[in-house]
């Protein structure tokens, strides 16, 4: 027979302004199995779970419901606390009182009513349960990080340097990402590169990194503490193990116009020679001076050999033989036991239109049409000591130092109609350093900046953008443009000034705008890859938004940096350290423990064996490909039947195959029918 | 081919837009299109019922549209953009919006299933560019035109998507199958200044200086546009726009319809198109598009 305690907890006023708690804590006491109930303010607090723990001691209690909020609150706290008293923890319930019920009404009597019914239909429910032992799940003490820019090479370096051994893939030829493309950092204009590049090496260097470049990942499978990771290595054309880095073969490459994907496309006229511009790269390439691996890879859609059939004067430089256009695509198996995905971002390119690349917008800006309308990443080559210019700053169009600059923000964010909804957080400081560091390097040059707002939160932010206007004079005014054209050599930008409410008409030599920091392109077709969610401009959705920052929803799958939403470096590396931290925990254990509420299927001794019947039309419908085939055979070997079997570590305890099964040969754990009927028959009973 | 016609207010009788309506109903005719009017077709509440009463220009134009769908019309060409963007505004939003829906049809005394769609000039001849290459492929001289779509065409941008908002090129398209040269430019969709020629007309002559300058820096020599009121303003506003713009005393740039050139392009006579009735002088532009040799004038013979 049953021995059932009911404890309701008022949830302070959450519940108890609502539904009539002590009333409801009587009626239950009269239900049949119940043998102790009561009411608390508090039942999560201290003294509410001794009211449980003692209950369970006094009344020896085979069975708890604890009618409070929600499971995803709280299941785990009630449960430990019955665990204490050696009571199996899945003979403990919750009824949700709050949300399903206080939250959602206003008439106390109905409220009541219907929280005594949802606390009835558990105690039923309890009465049926089972005890379930705990899954024993063994790990992979190795983690794989996507992408090795500042996140992923700050998140490989604190796993690694935890003594974990860890995967880093990186889908360019080099390590790095964006913030090697930088100039100065703000609020304190460090070098980027010269701050970045130890890191690189190291992460290059280091024993427990291995690293994988010109390499995408392809699929995952598996689950937390057991991932199977296929990594896709793109044929780089070049043997990493013979090749030197020597650079004979790209300096002898013919194909040498061809717009950088390190300079962001940028290209300026070189003044020794008018025909030429600086800033292309050749068909074999490293992507630039400081690329870790330092080794070059050949771009077969360029290169003449590939394209034409012609050439192949690099295979003949190359002192080492490194150069093997015979390379093929190689697909590797790595096996780790978690993922911190760190895949960045990318700038809005508003003037690129492609079949993989649906946006495009701002047609009254000219961006593309003009050479000396630029993003603001180009800018930052211009700025660059690595940049096409070597640090000057040059017009695209003739490489005329510009004396007038104009800096447009919220090109695409903040723009509801045209862009983004969000605000890309990155571009007000990085156009207050852009502007401070261009007059920095043009002492008589004007800038201007046209803002929304000033958005500068964050350490010593504001005092940076308030020296861009107090002491490098740069203008700013509030408002928006509405067209840039050209216009007897100068670019006019025609906007408005919303403070002093006038129209502004500026002559500029350079625009700068700031465009959108969005997620990469094929952001979707990763997260369908790890089953983690995004957002609707296709950003990784965190688990929580505010106490879980870092972690998917998927278990053992993390997040660092601009792939979960704009973010400048030190929260990107803040972000990436969080997300390493929480890798290593999982790895230092040496199992895991799952819910035990996963799926069986139906097994018999002979002459039975099973009632499955080998539809196998739950592993179509397993959205965790959790199903796998058993064959079950007589002691001669042989064949009598092949059944479905339930991977537990795979399960994710949905009932979606137990729903399914038409031989009613599968039940989930915790979930089975005769639970099921007994909550549905309590249903209407006064 | 059958299409729905609404002309609106500016192309019909003594109209601003008389030579438009005309070389329409012209060209289109020539072209092989039957124009059947919207019958007993009211205003469209342009300018000055858009922006005092919403509701009563909605129902306005519900009333139109319902016209139409009684008539059998499933599109309707309403050549003046603006009647466009108030027909299809009205469509657009009782289609999505039920309450705003029974209220028009309250008002205008009549039901309407939203089958109708509005159309512009430009979309309905990009549509049928193919016939048009049939028919007059190559036919007119290369002569440097600048298309000005104006402000309406392409706006509201979820009402109007024929086009990019920012920077069309259907028109040019068009143009460009007839033999003529569109211009790259950059004031494609600024605004002229609409109807403020009448009440600033100073604010008129700077925007639509900005224009003429624009035309003018892309090597244009002359305008192609679909709206009588751009019209109005590049053509009869020239004068004090170009001296606004700071342009030469001499700046002389004819304003030609879209339909006026599909009209000589399908060899329709000048006076058919009223080619004669611009404030600009075309016949020097005219001569040649009809590859007529030009006598050389000059101001000293004259």
């Amino acid at each position: 027979m049953s021995r059932i305690g009911v404890f309701i907890c008022h949830c302070g006023e959450n519940i108890g302004s609502v539904v009539d708690c002590p009333r409801a804590a009587q009626t239950l006491a009269t239900h049949p199995g119940v043998v102790y109930s009561t009411d608390y303010k508090y039942m999560c607090s201290d003294p509410g779970q001794n009211l449980i723990k003692d209950a369970i001691e006094k009344h020896k209690l085979t069975g708890v419901v604890v009618a409070a909020c929600s499971p995803r609150m709280h299941e785990p706290t009630f449960r430990n606390a019955v665990a204490e008293k050696g009571l199996n923890p899945f003979l403990c319930e919750m009824a949700n009182v709050r949300e399903h019920c206080s939250w959602v009404h206003t008439d106390k009597e109905e409220a009541t009513q219907k929280a005594i019914e949802l606390i009835r239909l558990m105690v039923e429910k309890v009465k049926n349960n089972e005890k379930l032992q705990p899954i024993h799940v063994p790990i992979t003490k190795r983690a794989l990080v996507i992408g090795a820019g500042i996140a992923g090479i700050q998140a490989a370096l604190d796993i690694a340097n935890a003594g974990h051994e860890v995967v880093l893939v990186e889908r360019e030829a080099s390590v790095g990402g964006h913030m090697l493309q930088l100039s100065e950092t703000f609020p304190t204009l460090d070098c980027s590169q010269c701050i970045l590049t130890p890191r690189m090496v190291e992460v290059a260097r280091h024993k427990k990194i291995k690293l994988y470049t010109w390499s995408e990942v392809d699929a995952v499978d598996g689950y937390i503490g057991n991932f199977e990771v296929t990594v896709r290595m793109k044929p780089r054309s070049v043997d990493l193990a013979k090749c030197t880095g020597c650079g004979s073969c790209w300096q002898k490459c013919p194909s040498r116009a061809i717009p950088s994907e390190f300079n962001a496309g940028l290209s300026v006229p070189d003044p020794e020679n008018p025909k030429k511009r600086l800033g292309y790269r050749t068909a074999i390439y490293t992507p630039s001076p400081q690329a870790v691996p330092n080794k070059p890879v050949i771009d077969r859609e360029h290169c003449l050999h590939f394209t034409k059939g012609k050439c192949g004067v690099c295979a003949k430089v190359c002192p080492t033989k490194a150069v093997d256009y015979e390379q093929k695509e190689e697909l590797v198996k790595e096996k780790v036991g978690a993922v911190v995905v760190a895949t960045g971002y990318q700038v809005w390119s508003v003037a690129k239109a492609a079949a993989d690349y649906p946006y495009i917008g701002y047609g009254e800006y000219g961006y593309g049409a003009h050479p000396d309308i630029i993003d603001g990443l180009q800018f930052e080559r211009l700025l660059s000591a690595s940049g096409p210019t070597g640090g000057k700053v040059r017009r695209p169009s003739d490489g005329k130092e510009p004396e007038t600059v104009v800096f447009l923000s919220c090109v695409g964010s903040r723009d509801n109609e045209k862009g983004f909804t969000y605000c890309s957080k990155i571009c007000c400081m990085y156009l207050a350093k852009h502007a401070m560091l261009y007059k920095h390097k043009v002492h008589d040059g004007q800038a201007y900046n046209f803002y929304m707002d000033l958005r500068a939160g964050g350490k010593t932010y504001d005092e940076f953008s308030r020296r861009t206007i107090e002491e490098d004079d740069c203008v700013y005014l509030r408002g928006r443009v509405s067209r840039i054209y050209p216009r007897d050599g100068k670019l006019v930008v025609q906007g408005a000034d919303t403070l002093s409410n006038a129209q502004v008409e500026i002559e500029a030599d350079l625009v700068v705008l700031a465009t959108a920091m969005i997620a990469q392109p094929d952001a979707e077709a990763l997260a369908q890859k790890l089953r983690v969610a995004y957002d609707k401009d296709r950003f990784f959705s965190e688990a929580h938004p505010k106490l879980r920052p870092v972690e998917s929803q998927t278990a053992g799958i993390f997040f660092a940096g601009a792939c979960q939403g704009p973010k400048d470096i030190p929260e990107a590396v803040a972000q990436a350290s969080g997300a390493a931290s929480k890798v290593v925990a999982l790895l230092n254990a040496d199992e895991l423990e799952r819910e035990p509420v996963v799926a069986s299927v139906h097994r018999a001794p002979p002459p039975v064996y099973s009632t499955c019947f080998g539809c196998f039309f739950c592993e179509r419908i397993c959205p965790y490909g959790a199903i796998e085939r058993e064959e079950i055979r007589d002691r001669k070997g042989n064949l009598i039947k092949t059944v479905a079997k339930v991977n537990e570590g795979l399960c994710g305890g949905c009932g979606l195959c137990a729903a399914a099964c038409r031989a009613h040969a599968i039940t989930l754990k915790g979930f089975n029918d005769e639970q099921l009927y007994a909550v549905v028959n309590a249903l209407g009973e006064e | 081919m059958e299409v729905g016609y609404y002309p609106g207010c500016a192309l019909k009788a003594h109209a601003t837009g008389l030579e438009y309506g005309t070389s329409i109903e012209a060209a289109l005719g020539a072209l092989g299109f039957e124009l059947k009017e919207v019958p007993d077709w009211n205003c469209c509440g342009a300018s000055a019922g858009h922006m005092t009463n919403t509701a009563l220009t909605r129902a306005l134009n519900v009333r139109n549209l319902a016209l139409a769908e009684a008539a059998g019309l499933g599109e309707v060409l309403a050549p003046c953009p603006l009647c466009t963007k108030e027909l299809a505004l009205a469509h657009h939003e009782v289609k999505e919006h039920p309450d705003l829906l029974a209220q028009a049809q309250e008002a205008a005394e009549m039901v309407y299933r939203c089958t109708v769609q509005p159309i512009t000039l430009i979309e309905l001849l990009h549509r049928h560019r193919d016939l048009i290459g049939e028919r007059a492929a190559g036919k007119l001289p290369a002569v440097k035109v600048a298309c000005y779509y104006g402000c309406l065409h392409t706006r509201p941008p979820e009402v109007m998507t024929f086009d990019d908002t920012e920077q069309p090129t259907t028109m040019d398209e068009v143009c460009r199958i007839l033999g003529l040269a569109p211009v790259e430019w950059t004031h494609k969709t600024e605004c002229c200044g609409a109807g403020f020629t009448m009440s600033k007309p100073t604010v008129v002559a700077r925007l639509t200086g900005r224009i003429l300058a624009a035309a003018s820096r892309a090597g244009a020599e002359a305008f192609i546009v679909a709206c009588p009121m751009c019209h109005a303003n590049l053509d009869m506003r020239q004068g004090e726009a170009a001296a606004d713009a700071g342009l030469p005393e001499d700046f002389h740039m004819p304003v030609l319809y879209l339909a006026q050139v599909l009209g000589l392009a399908l060899g329709l006579e000048p006076a058919a198109l009223k080619l004669d009735n611009h404030f600009v002088d075309t016949t020097d532009l005219v001569a040649r598009l009809r590859g007529e040799t030009v006598a050389a004038t000059t101001p000293e013979g004259e």
